[in-house]
């Protein structure tokens, strides 16, 4: 009963902030609606007993990339008529009811045949050894790879920010 | 001992409110103790008396304060941000408050075959939650530099935004060496391989790491040398330049917490937590227990000598608050002496013993706290503040690199098994 409404607590609030990411007209008040849509998404985490994950989520995500994007909106500190006009279009509208008919669709015909007969998980789960295992053991070459792709992404942004290098 | 006091005392609801209560002592309680603290301190180093006027020692001063600040006018400037410029103290003073949810204040001890301790949340990763948690940090300094609408602020916020996000990474990595001489996530397990001789702490083991810490701590808190965020010299007040009333004192309040977190995780991590050196070879197989009768003799004559300084006829021409503040002294020493008496008496009850035990632990974690605390108000009376790159350089080009190298010097001392 707990778990539930926590489950709606924080779920609903995950799509009311994912709304307001984008129906809000200051960036700077979309990207706090993204910060906590992050926190709301890392309680889910929690409650799925994926702990690690969930803190992981936290600080990279809400603590460090999300300050990069605040920075940049911040320093750009656009005015509202540089914004351009508010539209409400036969596109949006159109999209709106798309939009409606995927979500009816995953909730009451995709969601209830993938959610049948999943085991109940140990207690050990979402540890940070039990990951640790995985990511070290079987998973080891999709780590290796993730981080070489980091280190390009490192470098590359070396490159541009310094103009001679040596 | 009826059965409904049994599950009270062994459930572990009871301790994680008593947790919760023991943060809010050494916080929000705290904060006016602190406040004078530190002005008193500031005019120790400057050899000057500072406030000493109102009640004992100038103890009802930050009283007087914190009135001053509550009842002042809440200015929110004209084409600042409402929203944001209302959030961003709440922002900071939440992240700070809520770190201290997997802080252990006490060891195991046994109730009733049961084993409880003075912990809110024993979270598998707790180090990692303490770090993420306070990440969030950046976002009050820098939210209420953008959200005021005044360029003083808007380079206080940025200032504070780059300086916290360069030196987590230093703190983050400092951490990490700490992780792997405990090989452990658990505060409470950290401390717990912590016990035993003087040179089982983490200082002793891990002295590079402890350093790198403790400036990135410095950085962290935004204290001096690293207060930068609010150079007055520069900046006026840097992000905080047009906050006024309580959503000032927020921000003020949210530094001391922080402040706090600070100091006990310091303790936690390199000073043996509540842990007394060589415990069990000087004092027995229940340390902790045999020690309570004499903390609680060292709290009462403390509170003895206070108060008869106090009331000396010197001090007594001051006013008569002295004598209040004196009887008070007094009936705590009263209460101390009583506790001694009673662990005197009762020393084979093992649930009087335990919960002895635990009374000693907290006591000797606030001891070491408040030593920490006062070495942040050491530090800044004592220290210029550093020039912009000069920070910048630090972080980046000695404290990252030397993170690093602890790092990899760890893991092969852990690997060669001299850890």
């Amino acid at each position: 009963m707990g778990e539930a409404i926590l489950f709606w607590f924080f779920g609903g609030l995950t799509c009311v902030l994912a709304l307001l990411v984008i129906v809000m007209r200051n960036p700077v008040h979309s990207a706090m609606a993204l910060i906590g849509n992050l926190f709301c998404i890392a309680a889910l985490f929690a409650m799925l007993d994926a702990h690690f994950l969930a803190a992981i989520q936290v600080l990279v995500y809400a603590g460090a990339i999300l300050v990069l994007f605040l920075f940049v909106i911040m320093l750009l500190n656009l005015k509202d008529h540089e914004l351009g006009n508010a539209r409400q279009t036969a596109t949006k509208i159109a999209g709106a009811i798309l939009l409606c008919w995927v979500a009816f669709k995953l909730i009451f015909r995709v969601m209830p045949s993938t959610t049948a007969g999943f085991p109940a998980v140990g207690d050990d789960y979402g540890t940070v050894e039990t990951v640790g295992r995985f990511l070290f053991g079987p998973h080891l070459l999709p780590f290796e790879v993730a981080s070489i792709l980091l280190l390009a992404a490192i470098l590359g942004s070396v490159a541009i920010a310094k103009k001679k290098l040596w | 001992m009826p059965e409904w006091a049994q599950s009270i005392m062994t459930s572990s609801i009871t301790w994680a409110v008593l947790a919760g209560v023991m943060a809010y002592m050494l916080t929000l309680v705290g904060i006016p103790v602190y406040t004078w603290w530190e002005r008193r301190g500031a005019a120790l180093i400057q050899r000057r008396p500072g406030p000493n006027r109102r009640g004992p020692y100038g103890l009802v001063q930050a009283i007087a304060d914190a009135v001053k600040l509550a009842v002042k006018e809440d200015v929110v400037p004209a084409g600042a941000n409402k929203w944001m410029h209302a959030i961003a103290p709440m922002i900071v003073m939440t992240v700070a408050l809520t770190t201290f949810a997997v802080i252990p204040w006490s060891g195991d001890i046994e109730l009733f075959g049961k084993t409880v301790r003075l912990q809110v949340a024993d979270l598998n990763f707790g180090i990692i939650f303490i770090l993420a948690i306070s990440s969030m940090a950046v976002y009050g300094v820098t939210l209420a530099g953008w959200s005021s609408n005044n360029k003083y602020s808007m380079l206080g916020g940025l200032r504070a935004g780059a300086q916290m996000v360069s030196y987590e990474i230093a703190l983050g990595l400092a951490v990490v060496g700490m992780v792997l001489v405990y090989g452990t996530l658990k505060l409470n397990l950290m401390v717990a391989g912590q016990e035993g001789s003087l040179f089982q702490w983490g200082l002793f083991q891990a002295p590079l790491a402890f350093l790198i810490y403790m400036v990135a701590t410095y950085a962290e808190t935004n204290r001096v040398p690293f207060d930068l965020v609010e150079a007055d010299s520069e900046i006026v007040a840097g992000f905080h330049t047009e906050y006024s009333s309580l959503r000032f004192g927020l921000f003020y309040m949210g530094e001391y917490v922080h402040m706090a977190v600070s100091a006990v995780l310091t303790v936690i991590l390199f000073f043996g937590g509540y842990h007394v050196p060589w415990a069990h070879t000087l004092f027995g197989t229940t340390p902790y227990a045999t020690l309570f009768p004499w903390v609680m003799a060292a709290l009462a004559a403390l509170c003895l000598a206070l108060a008869w300084d106090t009331s000396r006829p010197k001090r007594r021409a001051l006013t008569q608050g002295n004598m209040i503040f004196a009887a008070i002294l007094v009936a705590v020493a009263g209460g101390a002496l009583l506790l001694a008496t009673l662990y005197g008496l009762f020393y084979d009850v093992a649930w009087f013993a335990a919960l002895c035990s635990m009374v000693t632990q907290v006591a000797v974690l606030v001891v070491k706290f408040l030593f920490f605390f006062w070495l942040f108000i050491w530090v800044r009376w004592t220290v210029p503040r550093f020039r912009y790159d000069q920070l910048m350089k630090l972080g980046w080009k000695v404290m990252l690199p030397l993170a690093l190298f602890n790092i990899g010097l760890t893991s092969v001392l852990v690997l060669a098994g001299w850890l």
